[in-house]
């Protein structure tokens, strides 16, 4: 392959490779505004000359953050919300996607149907609520992990996944003697581990930045969330005006300082996610 | 403690034992009536069985001194009644201090130990989100899951529900045990009538203040040789001279406006001065949300037309719906003039002033009316419609106006809003702590969230020691005691309220919301077209706003102020 | 003999039957939680969508309320805002659809060719992040970059030429919207895309590269091929939300000047009915979205599969 060490290959590489940064670096524009921002002095932010660099240099936004008692308390319960729900998100995907990617499942396409359109409907914020106070889940963590328990988008990557794994070792097993639960657990499972751990990420990412079900299933705020608190943080000089409040105003910097520190799972678990990142969706993509 | 309220428990029962052979016989339901003179008589034969306790107790005590209303001749134990849970709202604002929670802190310890101990209620809370307050009441009002005590800043959801049976009809209770509030919220209450029959109690706002106010560069005045100007035609002069010696630099904006969306801060002063009133039904009609399509108000739209056309108003304007460069404008010296909500600037023109070294923008009114007087519309005086569903019992709708009627009491105010335990400063104001020290104390951040019926404390409206106490309390220092002083004395000119009533006519309800954030969008358009398009603007623009249903409210808002007599 | 027939015919389909159910019954097993869930918390609530026919009142709840027929539903057909909230809907959605559904496949297959682990790495994080932010804060950034006394606009005005109005032009900021679409979804498909590319069987390109084959013949005719089931299960599901759309994004990145432009139906939605308290009228919008979604999925699903790919269901 010694074509591969042309000239003009390495200009092509060149060429993308610039590309791909300059990409990058807009893409992280409004990111690093986010950033500069909690950084900067005060004064600049007030006056709304913070662009992309922070001016000034200032970590009390980051301070107060971390002494803000909900902050801290949310941050940990949330981290723990997300663990919990993706697992449930995740064991939800397997016992849905493994049947239903058997194309021989009498009734399957049925039920697949039906899993597919769910993306489609919309019931309305009302019924939804009813139905989750019927069945006594208001102000308790399960609502906010069972109306969310499976996403339909996710299940089909999941679902294409077990068909891209080869026949024949579905066929070893049966040889085996491994009955399909058996087949799941300890054959099939361990071979598309990457894409679990994609759709995990996937979860725990909508798990995270949801707010919604947040606002209208909890009444206790022991059970907001990091996303719910920062909201509040947010939006406070907007509503200081109707209530004709003027102290206590939140500067931007600590605002977007929460942002930062929001992000901040999300940074640190995606690069170790990202091992399996690639492979994981490839089973899911190479259809059988 | 509980000793105490166990002794309170049983004098009431001894009381309820001589009310109920004092009373026997006495009439029934249908004498029930909502005058206040009547305490005793109404309790007794309305409410005696299911809390007679109270009730009773109330009773003699208004037979005995016949008012109950001042607070302090009443003893606490006389409101004491049967032992009732009460669930009420509180905003959630994620600013509880470390280890404490909303709805659980040392606030709310105090305020559920003295309800407690003084009428046997045991108060619970439930946190809702600041931000998305109205829609998570509303979503547990449909779920008939809400608190006993709810409250909203928007006059169109109150009025919503209480058009629809959603509200526990609160004249009588309010008439029996709303003494305090009646007394200290005076002002704010009307607006919580819906003909004869109160839906809400009211909280009432502590200082007046205008709704939006205007701001000159005191410094380019001087510099161009100019007088603060006292008429739009002199402000008119002053922005053009400004605009001609570039004082501002070569980006210098004359006159800095925003695009929100939601507001019309930025320009209704200034239109609103076009219009004049013709009959108090005008004034009704047309009440601040509909001034732009009064008559007259063409002529300030025009107005602004031909300035923005002259280059005197910023520059696309209307997308600049964050306000971030507005900001960045006032605070780098750009401006020469704005006009929104009083304090919204604050902190640009410290940044400024701290740059420049000195005192650059001063408030001012020169929005004359064609008479040649000023009219600066003020926040009304009611802040909250506070609200208990038609779902509670009635044992606990009693219960709910003992504790909002308790909170109103201004000592009870003070110690809610600046905490229990608050110090006062050389001017003898209680301090508002800083949110660090509250919550070393384990209080919330926002104790004022708690406080849900009186801002009124007696300083309030004192504007000398409000300037002085702005002053001192500033960070950095960028403004002086008169600059405050010459704040309030501003707004003061030509002070003014737009009548409101609780109504909305049905067509108000339907378009209402959707031909507000139209008419802003009208405002723009037709500020921002080429003058030569100026009239086929207008007229396109009104047309829209009539056919979404405007006609429909203005004539349904007629209709309803005629009625009135 | 009718009835032996009957019999063995019986017996046979009970035996397989049995036979199947004796393979299968766990995979049944695995699906009755997730059936189940899926009728409880997706479809159950759909009762609620009564209130699209019934006049709400807080008071009386979903079904006491009184019924109002198809009255919700002709106040919007026969509203000329509703008509243009669709419109725009639409013609956001295709250009989302045009702009930004290739671009993702574009980024994708090149970040493939480099041969740089770490600059595919890092880029795919990156462009990741964007996705958490809220449209609130990336509206901000848009209106300092693009005003007319913004960033763009700076270098605009330095090189001689007159500010351009993208923010207040309705043509030009359809442009902006699309693009910061690109800009916060785009890291995600990138994801999926560049996944489905790592999985390519890279011999088949070897090949292609013996045969003389250049690298956009290369990537025409046997890349893109194979990840065109991929491309097709996304390609689907956003067919089905042509007529969907989200409030922040058009809300926040919108204003005044260009309403005719960002008006759409979540905002139509929010201006007429939420917030006005009418939870009916938002319920029948949102009625008709989804029968309109699951119309235009089931028939893209249907051509696709006419066309010989393999659709979603």
């Amino acid at each position: 392959m010694s074509a591969l060490n042309s000239k003009g290959e390495k200009l092509f590489q060149l060429f993308w490779t610039i590309f791909f940064i300059l990409i990058t670096c807009i893409a992280m524009v409004p990111i690093l505004r986010v950033i500069s921002m909690s950084f900067s002095a005060k004064e600049a932010i007030n006056a709304s000359r913070v662009t992309i660099l922070p001016i000034g240099f200032n970590t009390e936004a980051y301070v107060k953050s971390f002494q803000s008692g909900s902050f801290a308390r949310a941050f940990g319960y949330s981290i723990m919300l997300m663990l919990a729900s993706t697992v449930v998100n995740l064991v939800m995907t397997v016992l849905a996607a493994y049947p239903l990617s058997k194309k021989n499942l009498v009734g399957g396409s049925v039920i697949m149907t039906m899993f597919v359109l769910t993306m489609y409907l919309n019931p309305g914020v009302i019924p939804e609520y009813l139905n989750v106070r019927d069945f006594k889940l208001i102000d308790t963590v399960w609502a906010l992990i069972i109306p969310g328990a499976l996403s339909a988008y996710n299940m089909i990557i999941m679902c294409n996944s077990f068909r891209g794994i080869d026949s024949a070792i579905y066929e070893a097993a049966k040889i085996d003697g491994c009955s399909e639960f058996r087949t799941l657990t300890s054959v099939i499972l361990p071979l598309v581990y990457p894409t679990l751990a994609t759709l995990g990420l996937f979860y725990a990412v909508g798990r995270w930045n949801s707010i919604s079900d947040v606002l209208y299933y909890i009444n206790s705020s022991k059970y907001f969330t990091v996303q719910m608190v920062l909201k509040q943080f947010v939006e406070s000089v907007k509503i200081s005006v109707e209530e004709g409040m003027t102290s206590n105003l939140v500067a931007d910097n600590i605002k977007s300082a929460s942002i930062v520190i929001s992000m901040l799972p999300m940074l640190i678990v995606y690069p170790f996610v990202q091992r399996f990142f690639t492979k994981g969706i490839m089973i899911g993509a190479v259809k059988g | 403690m509980r000793k105490k309220s166990l002794m309170k428990k049983s004098l009431a029962l001894v009381l309820v034992a001589a009310m109920a052979a004092a009373m026997a016989g006495c009439g029934g339901k249908t004498d029930s009536d909502s005058s206040t003179q009547t305490p005793a008589n109404d309790s007794s034969s309305s409410q005696g069985e299911s809390s007679g306790g109270s009730d009773a107790t109330e009773g003699t005590d208004s037979a005995g001194e016949a008012d109950a209303a001042g607070g302090e001749t009443a003893a606490a134990g006389d409101l004491f009644g049967d032992e009732v849970d009460l669930n009420v709202m509180v905003w959630d604002r994620g600013d509880a201090a470390p280890n404490t929670t909303t709805e659980d802190n040392n606030l709310t310890k105090w305020i559920q130990q003295q309800v407690k101990e003084q009428f046997n209620i045991n108060v619970t809370y439930t946190a809702v989100p600041r931000s998305e307050s109205d829609d998570k009441v509303n979503i547990m009002m449909s779920g008939g899951t809400s608190p006993d005590i709810v409250f909203t800043y928007d006059q169109d959801l109150y009025y919503n529900y209480a058009n629809s049976g959603a509200l526990t009809d609160l004249t009588e209770v309010y008439a029996q045990y709303g003494s305090n509030i009646a007394k200290y919220c005076e002002e704010a209450q009307p607006i919580g009538l819906l003909g004869d029959a109160r839906y809400a109690v009211m909280k009432q706002r502590g200082t007046e203040s205008a709704r939006h106010l205007s701001y000159i560069r005191k410094d380019w005045l001087d510099e161009l040789g100019m007088e603060v100007p006292k008429t739009k035609a002199e402000l008119g002069e002053y922005l053009q001279a400004v605009k001609d010696k570039n004082l501002g630099g070569s980006k210098t904006i004359p006159w800095g406006m925003s695009g929100r969306s939601d507001t019309e801060k930025g320009y209704l002063n200034f239109i609103g001065s076009y219009v004049n009133f013709e009959t108090p039904c005008d004034e009704y009609v047309y009440n601040e949300t509909y001034v732009v399509v009064a008559p007259g108000a063409k002529d300030g739209l025009k107005q602004l037309n031909e300035w923005y056309n002259a280059g005197l108003i910023s520059q696309d304007f209307p997308t600049d719906t964050s306000e971030d460069v507005l900001k960045s404008d006032v605070a780098n010296g750009s401006v020469g003039f704005i006009l929104d909500d009083v304090t919204a600037r604050d902190d640009q023109i410290a940044v400024l002033n701290t740059e420049i070294g000195h005192e650059t923008f001063i408030p001012v009114q020169c929005f004359d009316l064609p008479d040649g007087s000023y009219r600066t519309p003020f926040e009304q005086r009611y802040a909250m419609f506070v609200m208990i569903p038609a779902t509670v019992s009635e044992e606990k709708v009693v219960a709910a106006m003992k504790y909002l009627n308790w909170m109103a009491d201004p000592e009870v105010a003070v110690n809610i809003y600046y905490t229990p335990e608050h110090e006062y400063d050389e001017l003898g104001l209680p301090i508002d702590a800083p949110k660090e020290k509250k919550h070393e104390k384990g209080y919330p951040g926002t104790c004022d969230d708690l406080s849900i019926m009186n801002q009124n404390f007696e300083w309030v409206n004192d504007a000398a020691l409000n300037a002085k106490s702005a002053f001192m309390n500033q960070n950095p220092q960028w403004a002086t005691e008169e600059w405050y002083k010459s704040r309030s004395d501003v707004m003061d000119i030509g002070k003014y309220r737009y009548p409101v009533f609780s109504y909305k006519c049905e067509a108000e309800q339907m378009y209402g919301a959707d031909i507000k954030t139209r008419m802003v969008g009208f405002v723009y358009k037709t500020i921002c077209c080429p003058a030569d398009q100026f009239e086929a603007t207008y007229e396109a623009g009104y047309n829209e706003l009539v056919n979404a249903g405007l006609q429909k409210i203005l004539d349904g808002r007629t209709e309803y102020f005629n009625s009135q007599g | 003999m009718d009835g032996k027939k009957k019999s063995t015919v019986k017996k046979k389909g009970v035996g397989s039957m049995k036979l199947y159910l004796r393979n299968s019954w766990q995979l049944y097993a695995m699906l009755v939680v997730p059936v189940v869930y899926m009728i409880l918390f997706k479809y159950k609530p759909m009762i609620g969508v009564v209130v699209a026919f019934k006049k709400f009142n807080v008071f009386q709840g979903i079904w006491n309320s009184p019924w109002v027929g198809f009255a919700h539903f002709k106040e919007a057909f026969t509203s000329a805002d509703f008509w243009s909230a669709l419109k725009n809907t639409l013609i956001l959605n295709l250009g989302d659809l045009v702009i930004g559904f290739p671009i993702p496949i574009f980024l994708a297959i090149f970040l493939n060719e480099l041969r740089s682990s770490g600059v595919r790495k890092t880029t795919q994080t990156l462009l990741y992040l964007p996705n958490f932010l809220s449209w609130v804060i990336i509206s901000g950034v848009a209106t300092q970059l693009l005003s007319s006394s913004g960033l763009v606009n700076n270098i605009v005005n330095a090189l001689g030429f007159n500010s351009i109005p993208f923010l207040s032009n309705s043509f030009l900021w359809r442009f902006v919207y699309w693009f910061f679409g690109v800009w916060q979804g785009a890291g995600y498909s990138l994801i999926v895309y560049l996944a489905a590319l790592m999985a390519t069987d890279a011999s088949l390109g070897e090949a292609a590269y013996i045969d003389g084959a250049t690298r956009m013949q290369r990537i025409w005719h046997v890349t893109l091929p194979q990840i065109s089931s991929t491309i097709t299960v996304l390609l689907i599901m956003q067919i089905g939300k042509l007529v969907s759309i989200s409030f922040d994004r058009p809300y926040m990145m919108g204003n005044t000047l260009v309403k005719d432009a960002s008006d759409v139906i979540s905002t139509y939605v929010y201006s007429i009915g939420l917030a006005a308290g009418r939870f009916d009228f938002a319920t029948a919008i949102g009625l008709f979205q989804t029968v309109v979604g699951v119309v235009l999925v089931l028939l893209a699903n249907a051509v696709i599969k006419k066309m010989g790919q393999e659709g979603i269901v």
